[in-house]
């Protein structure tokens, strides 16, 4: 739309894109929708865009105009692909909203350890990791554990590329367990290892097949080192 | 029979004016000066006007000087005949040899049908472990070295070249400092590389429409080598002298500017010259290799801004060294998986722990104490730099993902690096050494 707007000599707006932008991005989008039929079936157009803002600037016109009319937003960030955090979808800056299949409160525990996590590490760059207590460099721990090991996939594991709901759901329910238990450690270093250890079994337990043998039995690996740590 | 128009009505810039008649868009056309006679090309038509840019510069040319149209758009010999050869920026010998004229093809075509192309599937090994390793290069692929004037761009682009495994390599210098071709000139002689390659050079000393010719210019010729099977190497240096040639020339022309006076059209003029890049199904590749400046080092730009979208990545040369981080090749997964079993996980886990490195570094700087874990990053920060990073590395793939276990090993016992089970059990080099050191 730029580059014919310029060739029409159209008066360029924001960034030379033409004055009209907004408008026939809307447009677009809002030809997605759920429809009712005359016989009574219902009938659905979906619609995902990528975005590619210059520089991942989210302020940019295209952006900003495709974020007023969407229903739902990943963010894919700059900083988690260099971390090598695939998907690379930030947790925080997207949202939805349409309601997951998790229910709403847990999904909320689980944004609110990673906002935690997030602000306890935002401190640790003023303050030093010397200047945080170990409640909070746990809080801290949690949250890059279930960053690493519930967010992040493998796209090159067979197993982990593709997660169905019933996983998702029921990995959920441990995930849920560890945000919850108040799990107590003398130095951080001893807290490290132990995330450290546990992200690793719990990766390993992704590439496993779902209910299968294997799968129950390191699921007991797991829960037995959560169990272990706090008696 | 040819018409001579011999009735200039103006001349601005580079660009000249004359009314004719049956004139193509893009048609070339000889003037004669008293200079000398330079060709030129039809880029606007407006009634009976036509405006040529004149390839050797505006200067010297009068209004009572002749214009000659040829009835075809520019063309360029190719074949074998160029192998070796310097030519420049219309195509003309620099190197003191016979002008060519042999297997004429028009330049600036449409690009290969999708039809006849097939996904990429074969890795250019250049011995760089930035690239082999991290981001794999692929036959066919067409990628950006995103740089700032100053950095060494030039001598990546020429190593690639002698290193990787080619049959052809063409050089499209734009706007070249005249010690930069030499470089090159000298670079592929030395490694016995001159015999293979063609260069199309237009240095910073040059009329700018040459400029725009180079790329077009390089891309025909390699475009007749892969017809002809052969796996052809394109290098473009420095692909942000093209657009700001086209600038130039838009300006000129009066167009309505777009970002930053570039004209609005950028984005479909680069990606006429990167989608050259092809893989045939029954013949040879073109891969495209482009240096891209990036003006005070702003990823914004427009140039590297549209660049971006086209090409499979971009590689980031900042500080002397292959970033890292934002350096991405789109293709890597075609052929990563091919190489060996623990390629990827080398790849993903050597950033991840390079990621935190950095984070520690911040910390550092920020004079907070080192915990043990801050330590083994450090340690580790400094080897991967040192034996990965460096530009001096040149080693094999295989010899650097060896290098990439034994710089894991020497930092971080096997659970602190999140690699699975499975795969430590397989590679994780001399435990046993370890453990009789850690003893000491």
């Amino acid at each position: 739309m730029r580059e014919r707007s310029g060739r029409l000599e159209e008066i360029p707006g924001e960034e030379a894109f033409p004055a009209y932008l907004e408008s026939r991005i809307a447009s677009f989008y809002e030809r997605a929708g759920l429809v009712q039929l005359r016989n009574g079936e219902k009938g659905a157009v979906t619609i995902g865009g990528a975005v590619s803002p210059a520089g991942g600037n989210f302020e940019e016109p295209v952006t900003q105009a495709t974020l007023k009319v969407v229903g739902a937003f990943h963010g894919l960030s700059r900083a988690r692909a260099d971390a090598r955090r695939y998907p690379s979808v930030d947790p925080l800056d997207s949202w939805s909203k349409y309601t997951s299949f998790i229910e709403a409160p847990k999904v909320k525990k689980g944004i609110d350890i990673l906002k935690k996590s997030r602000s306890v590490n935002q401190m640790m760059k003023v303050i030093g990791e010397e200047g945080t207590s170990i409640g909070e460099f746990i809080d801290y721990l949690k949250g890059e554990f279930f960053d690493a090991v519930y967010l992040q996939q493998n796209a090159f594991d067979k197993v982990d590329e593709s997660t169905t709901d019933d996983r998702q759901k029921y990995v959920y329910g441990l995930m849920e367990e560890i945000i919850d238990k108040p799990f107590e450690f003398k130095e951080k270093d001893e807290a490290r290892k132990f995330f450290q250890e546990l992200s690793q079994m719990v990766i390993g337990w992704n590439s496993v097949d779902f209910k299968s043998d294997q799968f129950q039995k390191e699921e007991k690996q797991i829960r037995d080192k959560i169990s272990n740590v706090t008696s | 029979m040819q018409k001579v128009y011999s009735q200039i009505l103006q001349i601005a810039g580079d660009v000249i004016t004359v009314e004719a008649e049956g004139v193509g868009y893009a048609e070339i056309a000889e003037v004669r000066t008293r200079y000398g006679i330079s060709l030129a090309q039809v880029i606007r038509l407006d009634g009976r006007r036509v405006s040529l840019q004149v390839f050797a510069g505006s200067r010297g040319v009068s209004t009572g000087d002749p214009v000659r149209f040829f009835g075809h758009p520019m063309r360029v010999a190719t074949g074998s005949d160029l192998l070796g050869r310097i030519f420049n920026g219309s195509g003309q010998p620099l190197d003191g040899g016979p002008a060519l004229a042999g297997n004429l093809v028009e330049t600036a075509g449409p690009p290969v049908n999708p039809v006849q192309r097939i996904i990429p599937r074969r890795m250019i090994r250049t011995n760089i472990p930035m690239i082999d390793v991290f981001n794999s290069l692929v036959e066919s692929q067409k990628l950006p070295i995103f740089s700032i004037a100053g950095e060494p761009y030039n001598d990546v682009l020429a190593r690639i070249a002698v290193q990787a495994q080619v049959d052809i390599i063409l050089l499209g210098g734009m706007g070249l400092k005249y010690d930069d071709y030499l470089y090159f000139r000298d670079a592929l002689e030395e490694h016995g590389a001159l015999a293979r390659a063609i260069f199309f050079v237009h240095t910073a000393a040059d009329p700018t429409v040459e400029c725009l010719l180079v790329p077009d210019l390089a891309l025909a010729v390699a475009e007749q080598f892969a017809l002809d099977g052969k796996r052809v190497l394109v290098l473009l240096s420095d692909m942000t002298n093209f657009c700001d040639a086209l600038k130039e020339i838009a300006i000129t022309m009066e167009q309505v500017p777009s970002n930053r006076g570039y004209p609005g059209d950028l984005y479909s003029q680069l990606a006429a010259r990167y989608e050259k890049a092809v893989d045939f199904e029954a013949a040879g590749s073109i891969t495209v290799l482009a240096a891209t400046t990036m003006p005070g080092d702003d990823v914004t730009h427009p140039v590297p801004d549209n660049t971006g979208y086209i090409t499979d990545g971009q590689f980031y040369l900042k500080n002397r060294v292959i970033e890292p981080f934002g350096s991405l090749s789109r293709l890597k997964q075609q052929v990563n998986g091919k190489t060996r079993d623990d390629h990827r996980t080398i790849m993903d886990t050597m950033i991840q722990l390079f990621a935190s490195y950095r984070e520690t570094l911040e910390k550092q700087a920020m004079g907070f104490q080192m915990s043990p874990w801050d330590k083994k990053l450090l340690r580790y920060g400094d080897l991967f730099e040192k034996e990965m990073m460096a530009l001096t590395v040149n080693v094999p793939l295989e010899r650097a993902l060896d290098r990439g276990w034994e710089i894991l090993a020497e930092s971080f016992a096997p659970e602190e690096t999140g690699i699975k089970k499975s795969m430590i059990e397989k590679f994780w080099p001399g435990r046993p050494k370890r453990a009789k050191d850690q003893a000491h």
